[in-house]
């Protein structure tokens, strides 16, 4: 305390205003003990790094105590999903790869429900697949060459038109509104307008064709499909899959509508009543098709003459088969019979079978015949012949087969009873008894004769 | 229940949206203005003995005349332009609206609301002449206020009113042409 009183003097003597070491004194003397540790916590507070090391624990110890009073979670929240969105946007791969182990068995799991879905609907469907149903399905498939899976899935598809809106085109007010038993509608009139004006912002924003309008708005499982009338506008909300006829019944709803009222629709000054008489035509665009064990087909009736023609298709295509298969058999019938009528010439002496053939409806055996050989006529008889006509063309030759060649022996030269011919390899062979000149006579001809090259007489007994 | 299409218009921020915001009841929300560029909008009223239902097209507001979405217009019965008390050149742009609005619209009914009227004695620049002078030509002014909610309902009944008014003018010529 001296020193200090004794630097204050110094101090004081060399200049007139306060000196460093003055001020310094006298904040000691202010604030007494305590003035290191505050010059210290001032230090600090000046200094980042050692700020942070004083925050630190207190930080921790903050969020220890998420749970108590601060809403700590949704204060940070945007700033960290500000960081997790600069983060993607400047390089994707950190946060890919930190969700990576996160994605794999959420992927898995939602495959899995959608699989199960599907094994289910299979299933059901494999269950109809020996109903007359599926056939009449399959039939479908092979005519319009789609895959029958692909035919199956379109039959059992799950839709339902929750609620169809008549809207007045000029002025976007609704005219008539129907709506499905278990469907739930938002106020019907303002979404009409707002209907109205998207259309009427799409076709100003982007360029189209002149009174072009939307045709459909797509989200998720909801369709709603829109037709659009000079006057008026027709829109359908559908839920599920839209059944491709869909857009035509609606075109044709609206179409009745501009027939029946159109002189109301140019006139229109917003007394939705005078339309309310619509309400029938347009309940039927509410049409339902649920997938279910009995599948309810709940859709327009059919008109009474489509039914009897089809009924009429059905006995044509059934006799239309049954001929085909009579046609088949007979056809087997004749071909079995021409058959057996070529193989009748198979290996006869004497005949030759040249061609076969078959055109505008005549059989014919076209070949080669040995006067001598059994008549080609003789061989086909009528009872294998079934039916069919055929036509004989056979040429005239000579044969050197040996039957054949011992026919024309006999018949040509005079041989006794007494004597037995046999041909083979060209050597005719003798037996029996003979006269000594009928032998020499016979043995000086045999030399002239086709298709004998030696003769043996060596079994031969003269007699007188 | 008889509907009329009515369309508000005005340029931007003079309040248009608040000034229906208590009045009507709402399904589609703010972001409806930017996108599309325009908001419906439902109110209820009595009118002539009549029950009418008005359906409100709240226009995005815009300052650029030329960019007037021209096709909301479409078969409008009647229309309100506002402008903005404390921002007299609203008023210049709701008068060059109303002319363009005119040219689709036909001759049909409308008022012009000059909105923050409860700012009437601080921020108030639109002088009385100006007022008297658009009142001459023809034109319904009405001072409204959105946040006190003076004159808006006066503005839709005055409307509708006006709009059945002509509209039964114009019934016996329609008669005529038809008969």
């Amino acid at each position: 305390m001296a020193d200090d009183i004794a630097s204050i003097h110094k101090s004081t003597a060399s200049s007139n205003s306060l000196s460093e070491t003055d001020l310094e004194t006298l904040r000691r003397l202010l604030l007494g003990p305590e003035y290191q540790s505050v010059l210290r916590k001032m230090k600090t507070l000046d200094d980042p790094t050692l700020l942070g090391q004083l925050i630190t624990p207190a930080v921790e110890e903050a969020l220890k105590l998420k749970g108590s009073t601060t809403n700590l979670q949704q204060v940070l929240s945007p700033t960290v999903v500000g960081a997790l969105m600069d983060s993607v946007s400047s390089d994707p791969k950190p946060i890919a790869d930190a969700l990576y182990p996160v994605m794999g068995p959420a992927i898995r799991k939602s495959i899995s429900a959608t699989m199960n879905q599907m094994t289910s609907n299979f299933n059901e469907l494999l269950e109809q697949s020996v109903s007359p149903k599926a056939w009449r399905w399959r039939f479908d498939a092979w005519r319009t060459g789609r895959s029958y899976s692909e035919v199956v899935l379109i039959k059992n598809l799950v839709f339902q038109v929750e609620q169809v809106f008549l809207i007045h085109h000029e002025t976007g007010l609704l005219l008539q509104h129907v709506l499905a038993d278990t469907a739930i509608s938002k106020d019907p009139d303002m979404v009409s307008g707002m209907l109205t004006a998207i259309q009427d912002f799409t076709s100003d924003s982007f360029s189209v064709e002149q009174n072009s309008g939307l045709n459909s708005l797509k989200l998720g499982d909801l369709t709603v499909l829109i037709e659009n009338g000079p006057h008026a506008v027709l829109a359908a909300v559908v839920r599920g899959t839209v059944p491709r006829d869909m857009q035509e019944i609606l075109s044709e709803t609206i179409e009745e509508v501009h027939l029946q009222e159109h002189k109301k629709l140019v006139d229109y000054k917003g007394d939705s009543s005078a339309f309310n008489h619509l309400q029938p035509l347009l309940s039927e665009c509410l049409k339902t098709q649920l997938l279910s064990k009995q599948n309810q087909d709940k859709t327009k009736e059919k008109k009474p003459s489509s039914g009897l023609l089809k009924y009429g298709v059905y006995l044509g295509l059934s006799l239309l088969i049954t001929g085909f298969i009579y046609n088949l058999y007979q056809s087997n019938l004749k071909q079995a019979a021409w058959e057996k009528a070529q193989q009748a010439f198979d290996s006869k002496p004497g005949i030759v079978v040249t061609s076969t053939s078959y055109a505008n409806g005549k059989y014919q055996i076209s070949g080669l015949a040995d006067p001598l050989a059994i008549k080609p006529s003789k061989l086909i008889n009528h009872g294998t012949l079934n039916n069919i006509e055929v036509v004989l063309a056979f040429r005239p030759y000579l044969s050197l087969e040996p039957d054949l060649v011992l026919k024309r022996i006999r018949k040509e030269y005079d041989i006794p009873d007494s004597v037995k011919l046999s041909l083979d390899d060209q050597v005719l062979r003798l037996a029996g008894k003979s006269t000594r000149s009928w032998l020499d006579d016979f043995e000086s001809e045999a030399s002239r004769i086709s298709g004998v090259n030696s003769l043996d007489t060596s079994k031969i007994v003269i007699v007188r | 229940m008889v509907q009329k299409k009515i369309c508000l218009l005005g340029a931007f921020a003079v309040g248009k949206t608040s000034l229906v915001m208590r009045y009507v009841n709402s399904i589609f929300g703010e972001k409806y203005h930017t996108t599309v560029g325009v908001k419906i909008d439902k109110k209820k009223l009595v009118s002539n003995g009549q029950e009418i239902t008005l359906m409100i097209w709240d226009l995005a507001g815009q300052d650029d005349l030329t960019r007037l979405r021209t096709s909301y217009l479409r078969g409008v019965a009647g229309y309100v332009i506002v402008a903005d008390g404390t921002r007299p050149f609203s008023l210049n742009t709701a008068i060059n609206m109303h002319k363009e609005a005119r040219e689709y619209t036909g001759d049909v009914p409308f008022i012009v609301a000059i909105n923050k009227a409860d700012l009437r004695k601080e921020q108030w620049q639109v002088e009385a002449e100006q007022i008297k002078a658009l009142e001459d030509s023809g034109a319904t002014i009405i001072l409204t206020s959105a946040k006190t909610g003076d004159g808006v309902e006066e503005t839709f009944q005055l409307l509708t009113h006006n709009i059945l008014e002509s509209e039964s003018k114009n019934k016996p010529l329609d008669d005529i042409e038809n008969s």
